[in-house]
């Protein structure tokens, strides 16, 4: 705990109460949201390459071009930019101690800052290696372009990691926003809404995987 | 205990403010269910290391010795607790024949010498935070209104903080980094609001856990409701405030 002299003098972002709030609802919207449309979509693999090559056509060809930019940028970028790093000044605000209080709990808070900062780094990679090198040098991400992409096991084990973090980081962010908006306010609610977070962890992940091993 | 046959303190001390702190072992002989204090008492009639060289008697506090004041807070084998409610039997780690605790000071709090430190910023937190039922006045109020027995019940769980520091002692976001103002004070905003007379003041004190140092700073770890030696439901005050400050700075953005 900071004195009051110096709490006056570190007013940062990571205090700054309608920001804390944005954050906590960006993570379920949109981007909570479009994490499942995105590994659903990507699960049309498993129908057929066919179905997956319909699904990129659609944001390549079918949409217009201003409508897929302004998605992209209102409803993907600019709020995952901004969580990334409104979460990761949370982070830096924050002091690990599961060394001497190990509560479950405690553990879900350290975890939830761990694969916070995995998928900082995997997001970044992800789009760099599929969109942004579609765009800069016409890489292929249509079906067999992905297939390709997927034949080297140690990406594979990079975006079971990331896709697992992102799983995980939803599900128990969805615990969380439901305490940070006041939702579940009893012990039992709490305990309950852990359960319900636990069976979309599960789902969420058996979802992506899936969705990620069509590519193998 | 069976074969026990002295218990072994290893107390993180520190002379003054600004001293460096080290670590002295002392070694106390075993009685049954005894607990830290009694301890601290002996070694304080004769201090003396457990080298044999006389020392300074390590400086700590206790008043009510019932774990009811909260003064003889201290981290005891690594957790928060009061040294009077830890039995030897209890928190004593068995090495070698005897018991084995480490006392340190709280962490979170500037040390005034070895196991005392200065909590006074606690209740600066409760003077900002307004933690009293405006009753003063010029003239008699005559009586106060009525409370529901649920609502009673509630409140008396929240009356229980005796403002020890162990939650705070336990929140990973209360630290030198951050502002948070730690779950003590926001079961205290609860505990009067739900005051018919101190809900006078509910805007006042939801405008303080909306600012830089309120409950923006919680993580939900909830280790505070895990150390909280009076089981007050501060997890419950947290979520439920988190509520009402969302609904008072709508309410306010409309309206006013």
């Amino acid at each position: 705990m900071a004195s009051v002299a110096a709490r006056r003098r570190s007013l940062i972002a990571a205090d700054n109460h309608v920001l804390h709030k944005l954050h906590s609802l960006s993570g379920i919207v949109p981007i909570g949201i479009f994490l499942v449309q995105h590994l659903t979509l990507n699960s049309f693999a498993l129908a057929s390459p066919a179905h997956f090559n319909a699904v990129i056509d659609f944001f390549n060809k079918t949409m217009p071009r201003h409508l897929l930019h302004a998605l992209e940028w209102g409803l993907i970028f600019i709020p995952i930019l901004f969580h990334a790093i409104y979460g990761l000044v949370i982070t830096a605000h924050g002091q690990v101690n599961v060394g001497r209080y190990g509560y479950w709990r405690n553990w879900m808070y350290l975890w939830q800052r761990i694969t916070g900062i995995i998928l900082v780094v995997f997001i970044a990679a992800h789009v760099w290696g599929t969109t942004i090198s579609h765009r800069l040098f016409g890489t292929n991400i249509y079906y067999d372009g992905m297939k390709e992409y997927f034949s080297n096991g140690w990406l594979v084990a990079f975006y079971l990691l990331g896709i697992t973090s992102a799983t995980f980081h939803l599900s128990n962010g969805i615990w969380n926003f439901c305490i940070r908006w006041g939702v579940t306010v009893s012990e039992r609610a709490q305990r309950g809404c852990a359960k319900v977070c636990a069976v979309i962890f599960v789902l969420l992940t058996a979802l992506g995987w899936s969705a990620l091993f069509a590519f193998r | 205990m069976d074969g026990i046959q002295s218990v072994v303190l290893k107390i993180k001390r520190q002379a003054t403010p600004q001293d460096a702190p080290y670590w002295e072992e002392f070694e106390v002989p075993y009685k049954p269910r005894m607990n830290v204090i009694i301890c601290l008492m002996h070694i304080q009639r004769n201090p003396m290391n457990r080298q044999g060289k006389s020392t300074t008697a390590p400086a700590w506090e206790a008043a009510c010795l019932e774990e009811v004041c909260g003064t003889c807070t201290m981290v005891i084998n690594g957790r928060v607790r009061q040294a009077c409610s830890a039995l030897v039997d209890e928190v004593g780690k068995r090495v070698n024949g005897h018991l084995e605790i480490t006392l340190e000071p709280m962490s979170k709090f500037p040390v005034v010498r070895d196991l005392i430190v200065d909590r006074s910023e606690m209740f600066e937190t409760l003077k900002r935070i307004r933690a009293w039922v405006p009753i003063d006045g010029t003239h008699d109020l005559g009586p106060g209104p009525r409370i529901p027995d649920s609502i009673r019940e509630l409140r008396y769980e929240f009356a229980r903080c005796m403002t020890c520091g162990c939650c705070l002692e336990a929140c990973p976001n209360v630290n030198a980094h951050s502002n948070f103002i730690g779950p003590a004070a926001i079961g205290q905003v609860k505990l009067f609001n739900l005051h018919p007379v101190g809900a006078t003041l509910e805007e006042e004190r939801l405008d303080v856990l909306a600012g830089p140092d309120g409950l923006t700073g919680c993580g939900n770890a909830q280790n505070c409701v895990q150390v909280c030696p009076k089981e007050i439901p501060l997890t419950r005050a947290i979520a439920e405030l988190n509520r009402d400050i969302t609904i008072n700075r709508l309410r306010k953005w409309l309206t006013k």
